[in-house]
């Protein structure tokens, strides 16, 4: 069976060019594939740069890479016919970062509703595209005679990033790619625009990708995490294990520094010293100049992915002695839903 | 600061770095009176943390940018009083005004990282403030730092000196902005806030473009410089999260008034007013998997603003009186300020108290 869609060795470099001796890499040998079935939350998670946001463009399409492949139903993209693009277009959908910029001030918010149904014919008349839009709207929890009929600016943050959900769900697609979702809505109304997500993919099984830098929204929402540092994944599985015990040391860093709602639980700023951003070295680890296990190899070759449990990886000597697995291999070791419900209890 | 007599406001002058009386901001739109702060009344100890938080326009900036009395039309401060030490800042006149922007009460504002002009070097952009004010007026040689006055070589010294309280290299002060990342611009930013050693720094979300890594080491680093310079901060913000890690007190913001102060372990542990409760409940949590959910309803509209309490429409507890009756601040417990009707009666009910 081959997956709805995945990407294989993927490597992305920007600029570069004839007259430039900078390019960037931002994605390197990168591998992930995501079935049909079932459906399942995906979260990737890094900081600026770590190479999250060029991963989205580039399952969605909109980027291709320098190398790999990115493979639709098991067909490279590069190769589908018109019709497998529709249905490309179609299945996967995507939510942005900003929910204030994607909307056209000039038009009224149904506009972004009535275009893809127009685009992709899925309504026969007037009444029938009003019911799947009302349709829409109801289950991302909005009542469509306070919303249609208004200009964006009339709207919440949260309110417009709820329509855009609503306009991916209106097409049915089976993967949806959230780039930074919440990050710009107030913390009250992230809990609404994330239970939406949810629901999405419990109810109508949809999968989703859900792009973040905020690991506690991820683990809420996501059965796995992948942890990306500079372009590579520094840590990847079960997100129950990921969250709770940390074994890269850049996860540890990461979870170390999330700002709990706790006055006395600190956030841990020992991973201050460690923490000044370097430009590391080419060939070994990337978080080699932060680290604060370093050692010798970690500067010559860039760490495999080792299995430190049945269902996590982690890229760094330190547990050299675990088995280390090929890139392409990681969404196997991936938890379903069920079973990630009960890893810790 | 120079101790000037003052009629009513000495007695506070004494004990607060900042003190705010009743203040109220209207914004005169085409659609109407926006009422963005209602009778909003604080006070600041000398090198306290104190968090203001609400949701997007509850009105924490428009009382952030009151203070600096940088408001602009339509906007316009109402009436009230804001007292920095001893002065009356409402009163001074626009020069004078000018001369304590960033010797007495400076800014770290959203994005600030943004505002640095992106032509001149680092260097010039922290001596830029000083030299101004060292030209607005001849009397201001309070801070000892006037940059007019320094040497080449004091000048030089001066910049180091702000550059590694940031933890930033000296080297940054020959750079432009955009050889910058954006946690070194943020830096900057904090070291041209101190850079005349204010009493009250006021800090609106200096981190929300930011990892989280680098969030915690601007916090931190603004915690620092606030203790060395004993500078009071209001943290403008609706990170829950970060207001745990880095504030004494904590002021909750709704539809311009303020509903809740209490220090930050207590509001934290057992909120008490409904707003103040739900918003710290939606809190995803990196311990436990819950249901996610949100404050259910919308903020209200400030050009119609429910009667009574404004939280009314959207409480789990709002009875008729909460839909006529306005109800004030009201100092409940020691240091704790609430303004609920209905107190006694949520936090009496065993099975709603929810102490964790």
């Amino acid at each position: 069976m081959s997956a709805l869609l995945e990407v294989q060795h993927i490597t992305k470099v920007f600029g570069g060019g004839l007259f430039s001796r900078n390019s960037t890499t931002a994605l390197e040998d990168f591998s992930l594939a995501i079935a049909s079935e079932p459906p399942s939350i995906t979260a990737v998670v890094g900081e600026s740069g770590s190479g999250k946001t060029t991963l989205a463009r580039i399952l969605l399409g909109l980027e291709t890479p320098t190398e790999g492949q990115v493979l639709y139903q098991g067909k490279d993209l590069r190769e589908l016919s018109t019709s497998e693009w529709h249905s490309f277009r179609r299945d996967v959908q995507v939510v942005f970062q900003d929910p204030f910029e994607v909307y056209n001030p000039f038009y009224k918010i149904d506009h972004v509703l009535t275009t893809p149904i127009a685009k992709f014919g899925l309504a026969k008349s007037q009444q029938e595209r009003q019911t799947l839009i009302e349709e829409a709207l109801h289950s991302v929890g909005l009542r469509p005679e306070n919303t249609l009929g208004r200009r964006p600016h009339q709207l919440s943050g949260g309110q417009r990033q709820r329509i855009m959900v609503a306009r991916a769900l209106l097409l049915r697609p089976r993967l949806i790619v959230a780039d930074e979702p919440v990050s710009m809505i107030d913390a009250s109304l992230r809990a609404t625009v994330l239970g939406n997500l949810r629901q999405l993919n419990e109810e109508f099984g949809i999968s989703v990708v859900y792009i973040t830098h905020d690991l506690t929204t991820a683990y809420q929402i996501s059965e796995n995490i992948i942890v990306m540092y500079s372009g590579s994944v520094a840590e990847a599985g079960d997100i129950n294990l990921v969250v709770k015990q940390p074994q890269h040391p850049y996860t540890q860093l990461l979870i170390g520094s999330v700002p709990q709602p706790d006055p006395d639980r600190r956030w841990n700023t020992e991973a201050m010293a460690a923490s000044t951003a370097a430009t590391g070295g080419s060939n070994g680890c990337k978080f080699f100049a932060r680290c604060p296990h370093a050692m010798s190899q970690c500067a010559d070759s860039a760490p495999p992915l080792f299995q430190t449990d049945a269902h996590r990886l982690a890229a760094c000597y330190l547990h050299e002695a675990s088995p280390s697995l090929p890139a392409e291999e990681m969404a196997s070791l991936f938890v379903g839903r069920g079973a990630s419900a009960n890893a810790l209890s | 600061m120079t101790p000037q007599p003052r009629s009513n406001g000495e007695a506070h002058a004494q004990s607060a770095a900042l003190q705010v009386r009743d203040l109220r901001v209207h914004y005169d739109t085409p659609s109407g009176v926006v009422q963005a702060v209602d009778s909003v009344s604080f006070s600041l100890k000398a090198g306290e943390r104190f968090g203001l938080v609400g949701e997007s326009g509850s009105g924490k900036t428009t009382l952030a940018m009151a203070l600096l009395r940088m408001i602009k039309p339509p906007g316009q401060i109402e009436s009230g009083q804001v007292w920095l030490g001893g002065q009356d800042v409402l009163a001074l006149s626009g020069e004078e005004m000018r001369k304590l922007r960033l010797a007495g009460i400076a800014l770290v504002a959203q994005g600030s990282m943004n505002s640095l002009n992106p032509v001149t070097r680092i260097r010039r952009q922290l001596l830029d403030g000083m030299r101004d004010h060292a030209a607005a007026g001849s009397n201001s040689t309070d801070n000892g730092t006037s940059a007019a006055k320094m040497s080449r070589r004091e000048q030089e010294a001066y910049v180091r000196d702000l550059l590694a309280r940031v933890g930033l290299e000296p080297q940054v002060a020959d750079m432009y902005p955009h050889e910058l990342s954006g946690g070194m611009k943020q830096r900057v930013c904090i070291a041209m806030a101190i850079s005349m050693r204010p009493q009250v720094i006021i800090a609106d979300e200096p981190t929300s473009a930011l990892d989280v890594v680098v969030q915690m080491q601007i916090m931190e680093t603004l915690r620092r410089v606030q203790e060395e310079v004993g500078a009071a901060v209001l943290l403008v913000g609706h990170d829950m999260g970060i207001m745990a890690q880095f504030v004494d007190r904590v002021g909750v913001m709704y539809a311009g008034k303020l509903v809740e102060v209490s220090p930050v372990r207590e509001i934290f542990s057992r909120p008490l007013h409904p707003y103040a409760r739900l918003l710290i409940e939606c809190l995803p949590s990196l311990e436990v998997k819950d249901t996610l959910e949100g404050i259910p309803g919308l903020p209200p509209s400030l050009l119609e603003r429910p009667t009574g309490c404004l939280f009314h429409p959207r409480c789990p507890h709002a009875t008729t009186e909460c839909e006529t009756q306005e109800q004030m601040l009201d100092e409940v417990q020691p240091e704790r300020w609430v303004a609920c009707h209905r107190l006694e009666q949520i936090h009496n009910s065993p099975p709603e108290t929810g102490d964790q």
